[in-house]
């Protein structure tokens, strides 16, 4: 056989492919700093990273309009990814803010976190911009592995360790069916691109759709979906706070993006299996996350089951593949990345006041001992519960906007119903923390860093909740634009 | 249906398998002594009753770095059948891949995994 026929050399459009190029150049010099010095100089390691991802974040934001694809169409780069991009990398930079003065605090200080962090960067950003069932899996791996490794990053603590361990397995697991769906999927279309695959009219439906259901029930396991959800408050609760804060944001949009990229795609033929399938997997995931976030005495815990509760809101928006339902699922996704955050991270910095055990009873009169975190923290709570002026109201609206499109009356009923218990956990927090008398002296004084860029996200939400067309004058072209192709 | 004899002919030799053995169990001569159950470790008394200690972690770490080279050579013998042909984009390519794993190789060497000089305190 001829091997030129086999092959043929593309040479890749890097600059499609740029802010990826700089992402991973960072972690490569942080790796090299690691293994030259002796000991690294935090600082250092801090002010690379920042000056990297600015340099990424500053390339994105220009050239936002950018589309094309390279890498013999393995990687995509379309105004979805680009927005996608500008939050990840946000998102990356604010937590470097929060991260020294944690593990200084907790002695568990290790060189590797930095270039871990800017590899899962890397992953996630790869991940959000391909169609490619095999750069999927390697993207998602990517962020995974550097996952489970900075899950354990705590010193002499055993739930640290006990979580990474559950999430490796278990994540193994989703790796072992999301490539067994693919394998389904390869079978049905003779090729790897998701939109090939999808846009065939083939003979063997029932291939397509167990495919498409392991493939879904692969990420659903990274996402924590109810049924594959056990990982998740352990891993959540067992990791170093600024981690799970990280894991919380930009994970879950790393992990989402594939899934969102499928929505337009979906077929009438298996329209109503997508429907069905995601609407009682989203209905079964809020009510389940809020009930059991109900009883949670440790308020790190209690967050992790609103994590799984808003995977439940998001999910019962992808159910509807429609344009206004890709809008909506967007735009929640991004809001819940900033107040998801917002709420662990202020708990990243309560922990370090010493004997701090995040318990619910030690939040009562927070106010007077430390008024501005209680006040950034009321604001993310209030924003997870969905209260007007919060960006948290206008995007759970939007979901269920969308439900009523398709008619999904009672995933959207049973919606306002989660909804309703959620206000037991989160009001509760505001109440303990702004109409009874203080239990604990906290005595400590969060660094200016981190109260700049607390009270930037806590003032977005608000602002994005008031002016909402801000991001949705973005949202709602790159939807269409996602459905036109 | 058209295996159906094929499924057959495995429950078959699963049965005489499983015969052959039980039927050893039932008749063979059984004379137990002490010695006979004795493990055999090259004709030496045993280091360690039980036999199941803990290996050293610097075994795992050496199994990852033989994992990394391992993958090195498999990719390496399909490059060097179109060397010719990739001609200097090849080139470039691969120097990157071998680039990146020697990079985890010096990893593992800064880290002190080919260290193995235990201190005695390491060593159970």
């Amino acid at each position: 056989m001829e091997i030129k026929s086999l092959i043929s050399i593309e040479y890749p459009n890097l600059a499609l492919f740029f802010p990826e190029l700089i992402v991973l150049i960072t972690g490569f010099i942080l790796f090299t700093l690691d293994i030259i010095l002796k000991r690294i100089s935090h600082r250092l390691a801090i002010g690379i990273s920042i000056m990297g991802y600015l340099i990424a974040l500053l390339y994105v934001l220009l050239n936002f309009d950018l589309k094309g694809e390279t890498f013999y169409n393995l990687y995509v780069r379309d105004q979805f990814s680009s927005l996608l991009h500008v939050f990840m990398i946000l998102l990356t930079i604010v937590l470097l803010a929060f991260t020294y003065e944690y593990q200084k605090f907790k002695r568990s200080i290790y060189s590797e976190f930095y270039y871990i962090l800017s590899f899962s960067l890397l992953g996630s950003m790869i991940l959000v911009s391909s169609y490619n069932l095999l750069l999927i899996y390697i993207a998602l791996e990517a962020v995974s592995v550097s996952f489970y490794i900075m899950t354990a990053l705590q010193k002499k603590d055993f739930n640290s360790k006990e979580g990474a361990f559950k999430y490796l397995i278990l994540g193994g697991l989703s790796i072992a069916l999301a490539s067994y769906g693919a394998v389904f999927l390869y079978l049905y279309g003779g090729s790897m691109d998701l939109r090939q695959i999808l846009h065939l009219d083939g003979p063997n439906k029932e291939l397509l759709i167990l495919g498409l259901i392991l493939f879904l029930f692969g990420f659903a396991i990274k996402i924590g979906v109810v049924p594959f959800h056990f990982w998740l408050p352990d891993a959540y609760q067992g990791a170093p706070t600024p981690i799970t804060a990280y894991m919380a944001s930009v994970g879950k949009i790393a992990f989402f993006a594939p899934v969102i990229r499928v929505m337009p795609l979906v077929q009438e033929s298996f329209h109503k299996t997508w429907v069905i399938t995601l609407a009682v997997l989203a209905v079964i995931t809020f009510l389940y996350g809020n009930v059991v976030a109900l009883v949670q005495k440790d308020v790190k815990r209690m967050l992790a089951y609103s994590s799984i509760a808003h995977s439940g809101f998001i999910l019962a928006g992808i159910s509807v593949a429609e344009t206004i339902g890709v809008k909506a699922v967007v735009y929640f996704l991004l809001a819940y990345s900033i107040m998801g955050m917002l709420s662990f991270l202020v708990l990243a910095v309560l922990e370090r006041s010493g004997a701090w055990e995040n318990q619910i009873q030690e939040f009562s009169g927070l106010r007077l001992s430390q008024p501005f975190l209680a006040l950034v923290f009321a604001v993310s709570l209030l924003s997870l519960l969905g209260v007007p002026p919060t960006v948290g109201f206008f995007v759970k609206a939007l979901v269920f906007m969308s439900l009523s499109f398709e008619a999904l009356w009672w995933v959207a009923i049973l919606m306002i119903v989660g909804v309703g218990i959620s206000t037991g956990y989160y009001l509760r927090l505001v109440v303990l923390m702004y109409m009874k008398e203080e239990e604990k002296k906290l005595t400590f004084n969060p660094t200016g860093f981190e109260k700049l860029s607390m009270a930037i996200m806590a003032v977005s939400l608000i602002v994005l909740g008031m002016l909402p067309m801000i991001l949705w004058d973005y949202i709602s072209p790159l939807s269409e634009m996602l459905f036109r192709r | 249906m058209d295996y159906l004899g094929f499924l057959a002919f495995a429950f078959v030799m699963l049965g005489i398998a499983l015969l052959m053995v039980f039927l050893n169990y039932l008749l063979g001569p059984k004379a137990p002594s002490s010695l006979k159950d004795y493990p055999y470790e090259c004709g030496v008394p045993l280091y360690d009753k039980s036999a199941q200690t803990t290996f050293h972690q610097g075994y795992y770490l050496l199994g990852l770095l033989l994992l990394l080279f391992d993958i090195e050579a498999a990719f390496l013998f399909p490059w060097t059948v179109v060397y010719r042909y990739l001609g200097i984009f090849g080139f470039v390519e691969m120097f990157l891949f071998i680039f990146i794993l020697t990079y985890g190789l010096l990893y593992a060497w800064r880290k002190g995994i080919l260290d193995w000089q235990f201190e005695e305190e390491y060593i159970d």
